[in-house]
C-alpha cells in the first residue's frame, strides 16, 4: 500500500505545481523602453494588409522592421489581449479592428492596451476626417485610441424607374414617408419600402431618430431610455408601417430578399453606403444586366420633420491602434497616418475611407464601379453629405453594447410574432442589464 | 472500495484470488497513470483554478489572488442576467434531456429490433452527426434552417415557413437549440443503448421468445429494465452537458453577428465568457463555471444515492 500512498502524494504535487503554473502570471513590465530600431508587428486581415503592403512598398528602408500578421477582424482579440497581459509580452503593436473593441480594451480589465495616437498625428490631419469619424475612437479621458479607416453612413436607396413610373415624390421626412408607404399599400399592394429583420435596428432606424439608446454620460454611465418620445415615434412609426405589408422579413442579406430586388419589386431600401458595393451589385441584382443599369438612386435619409440638422447613423467601419507597449511607436504611428491618410491608399480600398480627401477620390470612381447606381442626383456626393451627417451617438458603441440587445427581439418581429411597441419595456430592460452586465450605470430618464 | 471489499469478503475463493494477483496489482496502478494525467491537467486542475479564481481580484488583467473575497460571487448572483441565462438552460435541459433520452432510447430499442442490413446501415447513418465538431455542426444547422436552401426546406413551407426569419427568432431559440443538440448528439446515445440492450443476456432473451414474448414487448419488458443504470448515467451526462451548453449558441451568435436570435449571455457558459471577454474579468467567469459544478455534482449524488441503479451490493 506504500507504493499506493507514494503515488498518490505524486499525483497531488503534480497537481499542486499544474494549477500554479497556470494559475501564478508572470509579471508584466509596464514601463515600455523605446527602440527607434526595434521590429513591429502588424496584425491585420487580407484587405488591410494591401494597405500595410503599400507603405513597405513606399518605404522600403524599414520593410526589414515589419512583420505582417494576417488575422481575420474578430479573431478573439480580447482573449488574446488577456493571454498577452498575463505573460506580460507578446503584444502586436499595430492592430486593425472594431472601434468597440478599442473603446472594450482601453478599460483597466485589459490593462488600457491602445496607446494616445494624438501626439503622433497634427490636429489639421484629424479635421480632414469626416466630423465624427473619429468619435469611437476618442476615449472617456479625451486620448485618441485608434484612428478610422472607413465609415458606413446609412442612407436610402429607390427603385428609380418604379418611382417614376407611379409617380411618387421621394420622401424626405418619415412622415412622408409613412404617407408614401399608405399610398403604396393601396395602390401598389406587394412593393416593398425596406427591410425589418434583425440585423443591427438600433442603428438603422433608432439612433438618427434622437433615441438615447446608450448615450454617453461619463466614463462610467450611459443615459438608456428606449421608452423616451424620441424611440417611441420610431417604434410606433415601424408597427404603422410594418401593418401596411410594405416591409420585408427575409432579411437584409437573404437570396429571398434579393428575389424581391431582381423581380424590380422593391421601392425603397435603408442600408449603409456600403451596400451598393457589397450586397446589391452581386446578391440583390445582376449587375451584367444591361436592364439592371442606373436603376437604384440614392438619397439621404429621411428625419422627422421636426429635425433641425439632417442626421444618420453609422453601419460598420474598423480603426487601426497602437500598443501601448510598443517599443517603436514612431515607426506603428508612421505606419497608421499613412494607411489611414493616403489618399491613393483610401482609394484602392473597399468601403467608404473616413479620411475626406481619400473618400473623394475613392466616390469618384463609385459609378464606375457599381454601374446599378443612378447617376442623377450623382450617388457619391449623396453619400459624402451623409457621411458629414452622422450623429455623434450613433458612432459610438462599446462597452456596452446595444445590438445583441436589439437583435433578438427583432427575430421575434420579423417572425410576426410581436410588434415593435409591445416589446419597448422589456428591450429597456434589456439595455439596462446590458449596460448593468458589461459593469456600467444607467441612468433611465432625462432629455 | 468498500464495496469491492465486501464483496471480496464474503467470498473466499475470489479471495484468495485477490491475494494471489496482489503481488501485481500495484503495477497495474501504472495503466491510469497516463488518465490521472489528464484529468489533473485538464479536469482537476483547471477546477482548481476556477476556485481560487472566483476569490481573486483582476484589475489590470492580472489575478490578486484571494483579494475579492466574495465580491465575485455577489456580483454575479446580483446580476440579473445571470437567472436569466440559467431560466434559459433550465428549459433548454428538461426538453433536450427529454427530447434526447426519449429519441435515443427509441431508436436504439427499434434498432435493437432490427437484424438486417438496413439496420446497421441506419447505425451508421445515425451515429454519423455525432462524430462531426460541435461548432462546425452549429455553422452547418444555420443553413440547415434556411428554406431555401435546406434539404428539409420542403417541410418548412408545409408549414408555411418560407424564410429563416419567419421561425428563427429568439422566442424559439430554445427548440432550435434543442433540435440542434439531439442531431448532434443522439448518435453516440444510441450506440450506448444499442450496445447496451445488445449486451442482455441471450439466454433471457430466448427464454422470452419461447414464453411468447412479441418483439415490442421483448424490448419494453425485458431489455428496457435490464439497462436502466445506463438511463440513469446518461440522464446525468445529458443533465451536465446541456447545462454547460455553450459552443452551439456562441457559434451562431457570433456566425450570425448584428442579426443573431440569441444574445451574448444566452446560456451561464456564455455569460462565463462575456465576463472574460468583455470585462477582463476571469474572477466573475470562474464563478459562473462553479454555480455549475455544484448543480451537476448534486444532481448526480442525488441520482447515485437516490435511485438505486448503481447499487454494487447487496448485502
Amino acid at each position: 500500500m506504500s507504493k499506493n500512498t507514494l503515488s498518490r502524494f505524486v499525483m497531488l504535487a503534480v497537481l499542486v505545481v499544474l494549477s500554479l503554473g497556470a494559475a501564478l502570471p508572470i509579471t508584466a513590465q509596464d514601463v515600455p523602453q523605446s527602440d527607434p530600431s526595434a521590429p513591429i508587428r502588424v496584425w491585420v486581415d487580407a484587405e488591410r494588409a494591401r494597405q500595410v503592403q503599400a507603405f513597405i512598398d513606399a518605404n522600403p528602408d524599414k520593410a526589414s522592421l515589419i512583420e505582417i500578421i494576417n488575422e481575420p477582424l474578430g479573431a478573439n482579440v480580447q482573449q488574446r489581449m488577456l493571454l498577452y497581459n498575463n505573460i506580460g509580452g507578446n503584444w502586436p503593436d499595430v492592430i486593425f479592428e472594431d472601434p468597440s473593441t478599442w473603446r472594450t480594451l482601453n478599460t483597466p480589465a485589459f490593462d488600457f492596451f491602445p496607446a494616445d495616437l494624438r501626439p503622433y498625428i497634427p490636429q489639421d490631419v484629424l479635421d480632414q476626417f469626416y466630423p465624427t469619424a473619429n468619435d469611437p475612437c476618442i476615449a472617456p479621458d479625451g486620448s485618441l485610441i485608434c484612428v478610422r479607416n472607413d465609415i458606413a453612413p446609412e442612407v436610402m436607396f429607390y427603385n428609380v424607374p418604379a418611382m417614376a413610373e407611379f409617380g411618387y415624390e421621394l420622401p424626405t421626412t418619415w412622415e412622408e414617408y409613412v404617407a408614401l408607404a399608405q399610398q403604396v399599400a393601396e395602390d401598389h399592394p406587394g412593393y416593398t419600402m425596406g427591410q425589418l429583420d434583425g440585423w443591427e435596428p438600433q442603428l438603422l432606424w433608432y439612433y438618427h431618430s434622437d433615441c438615447p439608446i446608450m448615450q454617453p454620460l461619463s466614463a462610467s454611465s450611459f443615459r438608456v431610455n428606449f421608452l423616451h418620445p424620441n424611440c417611441q415615434r420610431m417604434s410606433e412609426m415601424l408597427d404603422t408601417v410594418n401593418a401596411l405589408g410594405v416591409l420585408d422579413h427575409q432579411g437584409t442579406f437573404s437570396a429571398g430578399y434579393g428575389q424581391i430586388w431582381e423581380q424590380g419589386n422593391w421601392l425603397i431600401h435603408f442600408g449603409p453606403s456600403w451596400l451598393p458595393d457589397f450586397v446589391i451589385k452581386g446578391l440583390y441584382l445582376n449587375a451584367d444586366d444591361p436592364e439592371n443599369q442606373g436603376t437604384v438612386g440614392v438619397a439621404l435619409l429621411p428625419n422627422w420633420a421636426d429635425q433641425t440638422e439632417r442626421t444618420t447613423s453609422n453601419v460598420g467601419g474598423g480603426s487601426y491602434a497602437m500598443s501601448r507597449h510598443t517599443l517603436n511607436a514612431e515607426l506603428a504611428a508612421e505606419l497608421i497616418v499613412f494607411v489611414s491618410t493616403n489618399p491613393d491608399v483610401g482609394a484602392a480600398q473597399a468601403a467608404t475611407p473616413a479620411y475626406m480627401p481619400s473618400a473623394a477620390l475613392w466616390g469618384a470612381n463609385l459609378l464606375t464601379r457599381v454601374p446599378l447606381l443612378a447617376s442623377d442626383p450623382d450617388p457619391w456626393t449623396v453619400i459624402s453629405e451623409a457621411a458629414s451627417g452622422v450623429l455623434a451617438d450613433g458612432a459610438v458603441e462599446g462597452p456596452p453594447r446595444s445590438s445583441p440587445v436589439f437583435s433578438p427581439f427583432f427575430t421575434d418581429i420579423a417572425a410576426g410574432n410581436r410588434t415593435v411597441v409591445s416589446i419597448s419595456e422589456e428591450l429597456q430592460a434589456g439595455l439596462v442589464e446590458a449596460v448593468t452586465t458589461a459593469g456600467f450605470e444607467s441612468v433611465t430618464d432625462g432629455p | 472500495m468498500s464495496a469491492l471489499n465486501r464483496l471480496t469478503a464474503n467470498d473466499s475463493y475470489r479471495h484468495n484470488a485477490h491475494k494471489k494477483r496482489g503481488t501485481i496489482g500495484d503495477w497495474s496502478l501504472l495503466l491510469i497513470v497516463p488518465y490521472l494525467i489528464a484529468v489533473a491537467m485538464f479536469h482537476l486542475g483547471p477546477a482548481l483554478v476556477a476556485v481560487i479564481f472566483s476569490f481573486s481580484k483582476f484589475t489590470f488583467g492580472r489575478p490578486e489572488f484571494f483579494a475579492a473575497g466574495l465580491d465575485n460571487f455577489v456580483k454575479v448572483f446580483s446580476d440579473p442576467v445571470f437567472f436569466r441565462s440559467y431560466g434559459n438552460v433550465i428549459q433548454f435541459s428538461i426538453l433536450a434531456t427529454t427530447v434526447g433520452f426519449v429519441g435515443s432510447l427509441g431508436i436504439a430499442l427499434l434498432l435493437a429490433l432490427t437484424r438486417d442490413q438496413f439496420g446497421s446501415v441506419a447505425r451508421s447513418l445515425l451515429f454519423l452527426p455525432g462524430a462531426i465538431n460541435p461548432t462546425v455542426v452549429g455553422l452547418i444547422f444555420i443553413f440547415m434552417l434556411d428554406p431555401v436552401v435546406s434539404p428539409f426546406g420542403f417541410l418548412f413551407r408545409a408549414v408555411g415557413w418560407n424564410a429563416t426569419t419567419d421561425f428563427v427568432s429568439a422566442s424559439n431559440s430554445v427548440v432550435i437549440m434543442t433540435a440542434l443538440r439531439f442531431f448532434m448528439s443522439s448518435g453516440a446515445w444510441i450506440a450506448i443503448f444499442y450496445s447496451a440492450l445488445e449486451g442482455v443476456s441471450q439466454e433471457l432473451i430466448d427464454s422470452a421468445k419461447i414464453d411468447g414474448c412479441s418483439p415490442w414487448q421483448l424490448a419494453w419488458l425485458v431489455r428496457r429494465p435490464m439497462i436502466m443504470g445506463f438511463v440513469w448515467f446518461m440522464i446525468i451526462q445529458l443533465v451536465a452537458y446541456n447545462l454547460q451548453i455553450f459552443a452551439e449558441p456562441y457559434v451562431i451568435s457570433t456566425a450570425l453577428g448584428g442579426a443573431s436570435f440569441i444574445d451574448p449571455y444566452w446560456s451561464p457558459n456564455m455569460l462565463g465568457s462575456f465576463y472574460t471577454l468583455q470585462r477582463g474579468d476571469l474572477g466573475m467567469s470562474a464563478v459562473v463555471s462553479l454555480s455549475q459544478t455544484v448543480i451537476s455534482i448534486s444532481a448526480s449524488i442525488f441520482v447515485v444515492t437516490r435511485t438505486g441503479a448503481f447499487v454494487t451490493s447487496t448485502d
